[in-house]
């Protein structure tokens, strides 16, 4: 009896094993088939669920689906389905959304929006002269018979920013009456160096913004507001006035270092509108392996606004037509009188 | 298919060698020994997190496995630790994505013998665990939701047999010419099953911000889910018993996973591991 039981034992071992690579192929569920239906469908549904600023926007995604649904066939090109999955994602009107492929990147040019507020050839010739610093990614010279430190950053990307950096542009500019931190046309980079660069004014504990993440597949399914603080710290910062200078193209990491100002007294901002882009994109695959992204978080600022499509400056001033010709930079010009005043 | 083929020669190996032998007396073995494990070897697997792709990734996983075993009083206590590190890849039309894994499995588990059905070579060892698995991958298509982080803690119900028998010694000849002595040799198959009967998933929620929100929380958007039967895993082992009392073993583990069809960002994975096994007597 005993010989037969573990024989029977030995022989459902056996049985259970043979069949074990075939039992998680019956419990996993089947891949979705590399359709350009079921790409569309896929990522309109992706989009549908999980971005956060349909409501924000006022984007139908239904009708969206109607439109773009019917330019799908089973026969189309990769080519033409990348141009119609691309359009479909550049009705969200947002830099942060793209579709990759190895062919092909679809995008939202968001600097077409407003005017480029800079002239980075008038900077160079007639505010930095050729004589100007570079430390790091920051590029800055005194302005205004010395009296304004006058700092171009141009990315968050290009590397991070370091104490020494900081504390050489404190020590340079500690006794002008005022500090220019120029971000026009800074596309944004790593949010990391937003609060490194906030931290050159900022050494105490304060509310920069709240930010909340998409969390259910209902248009408004947000997680709770969780607060985003400045950090407080022993370093020395900058005692003046500083003001920031912006553009349509000071996008993402930049619209975030713009809406984190509104909780300083001291700091004010010049030029025009941001790009906006205050939601954190994250990724994702389609089942043809094209990968996408697109924002779902949302960033409350510090009075309550959802800034998204751009943070307003606190003084609007757009780059004269003729400044070519005459070589100042009125944003620059208005933003040191203020700093003066 | 290649790895079918390859598992039914095993099977159909161990399976001869079991029917072929004599059996033996393996209490000796268990009898308030401790056994130290270590094992290298290679993982194959396959992987998909719904959280970024509806696709299937195949893994390469070296694998080295450390376990501490005690026996006492036809008990036996085990403290498991794997350590996986390799590459997740997926082909897809023409192009190739990858993504690192770095995997630590720890699993503590108590079996108990149950000798009402022993012959004193066949033996059953009902038992529980606790399995705490966690994975970091970095797939950088992916952007600010390239990091996941994934951990699984498991409460399973286990049941092993093990087996041991003799190969006699033998007079033999190799191609019909050379005469040779075949020596006597111990050997100790084993085979557990173990069914999660109830696990804590701790992973991405609706969204992957990544950690670029820049708030206190560690893992922002991360959420804990519970499931009931999330898989099974599998050991078969086949282990050359020394004089000393050491070992050498090889074996084969089956691990599937799934957080279920109507989970929170699905994840489903399967490993077929191949471990080469040092077992050193400590007492």
């Amino acid at each position: 009896m005993k010989t037969k039981y573990q024989n029977i034992i030995l022989a459902t071992i056996v049985i259970c094993l043979g069949f074990s690579t075939s039992c998680e192929k019956i419990a996993f569920e089947k891949e979705i088939k590399n359709t350009p239906e079921s790409n569309f469908f896929y990522l309109w549904n992706e989009v549908n669920e999980r971005y956060a600023f349909l409501e924000y926007k006022e984007v139908n995604w239904d009708s969206i689906y109607n439109v773009y649904g019917e330019k799908i066939n089973h026969d189309m090109s990769e080519d033409s389905l990348f141009i119609v999955l691309g359009s479909m994602l550049n009705e969200l009107r947002d830099g942060h959304v793209n579709l990759f492929s190895s062919f092909n990147l679809s995008r939202y040019d968001i600097t077409l929006l407003g005017p480029v507020n800079i002239n980075n050839r008038i900077i160079k010739e007639n505010y930095l002269g050729t004589d100007y610093y570079t430390t790091g990614a920051f590029v800055h010279d005194f302005i205004s018979d010395s009296q304004i430190g006058y700092i171009r950053y141009s990315s968050f990307s290009n590397s991070m920013i370091t104490n020494n950096e900081l504390d050489y542009l404190l020590e340079r500019y500690k006794n002008t009456e005022g500090l220019i931190i120029d971000i026009r046309q800074n596309g944004g980079g790593y949010v990391d160096n937003v609060f490194r660069l906030i931290s050159l004014f900022s050494n105490d504990e304060r509310l920069l913004y709240s930010t909340q993440i998409k969390d259910g597949a209902d248009e408004n399914d947000f997680s709770l507001l969780e607060e985003v603080k400045s950090e407080k710290s022993g370093r020395e910062t900058y005692q003046g006035k500083v003001a920031i200078l912006t553009d349509r193209g000071s996008y993402s990491a930049s619209s975030f270092f713009s809406v984190c100002t509104y909780a300083y007294e001291d700091v004010f901002l010049v030029g025009d509108t941001t790009g906006g882009g205050l939601g954190l994109p994250n990724g994702g695959q389609l089942p043809n392996g094209w990968t996408y992204r697109f924002s779902i978080t949302r960033t409350i600022a510090v009075n309550g606004e959802n800034y998204e499509s751009g943070v307003p400056p606190n003084y609007t001033i757009i780059l004269s037509d003729d400044a070519d010709e005459t070589g100042i930079d009125n944003v620059i010009e208005f933003a040191s009188a203020k700093l003066l005043e | 298919m290649k790895n079918k083929i390859f598992l039914y020669l095993v099977l159909l190996l161990i399976g001869e060698t079991l029917l072929s032998q004599t059996q033996t007396d393996s209490s000796n073995y268990f009898n308030n020994s401790n056994y130290i494990n270590i094992s290298t070897g290679l993982a194959i697997g396959s992987l998909r997190d719904m959280a970024t792709s509806p696709l299937f990734y195949t893994g390469v996983l070296p694998t080295v496995d450390l376990s501490y075993s005690d026996y006492f009083n036809k008990n036996l206590i085990k403290v498991n630790l794997s350590s996986l590190n390799g590459i997740y890849v997926r082909t897809a039309v023409d192009d190739f994505y990858s993504s690192s894994a770095n995997i630590i499995n720890l699993e503590l588990s108590y079996y108990r013998h149950y000798d009402e059905y022993d012959d004193g070579s066949l033996m059953h060892w009902p038992g529980i665990s606790l399995n705490n698995y966690t994975a970091i991958r970095i797939n950088n298509s992916f952007g600010n939701a390239a990091f996941t982080l994934d951990n699984i803690s498991s409460m399973n119900l286990n049941y092993m047999i093990t087996k041991s028998f003799t190969r006699k010694a033998k007079e033999k000849k190799f191609l019909w010419l050379i005469k040779y002595k075949r020596k006597q040799k111990d050997y100790l198959f084993s085979f557990k099953t173990g069914i999660p009967v109830y696990s804590l998933i701790y992973r991405p929620g609706f969204t992957n911000p990544g950690n670029a929100t820049q708030t206190e929380t560690l893992l922002p958007g991360y959420k804990f889910t519970g499931k009931v039967f999330s898989g099974i895993n599998t050991n078969l082992g086949i282990a050359r018993m020394l004089k000393n009392g050491n070992m050498i073993k090889f074996s084969y583990n089956w691990d599937f996973f799934t957080s279920g069809k109507y989970s929170l960002n699905r994840l489903d994975y399967s490993k077929h591991s191949f471990l080469f096994s040092l077992v050193f007597k400590l007492n």
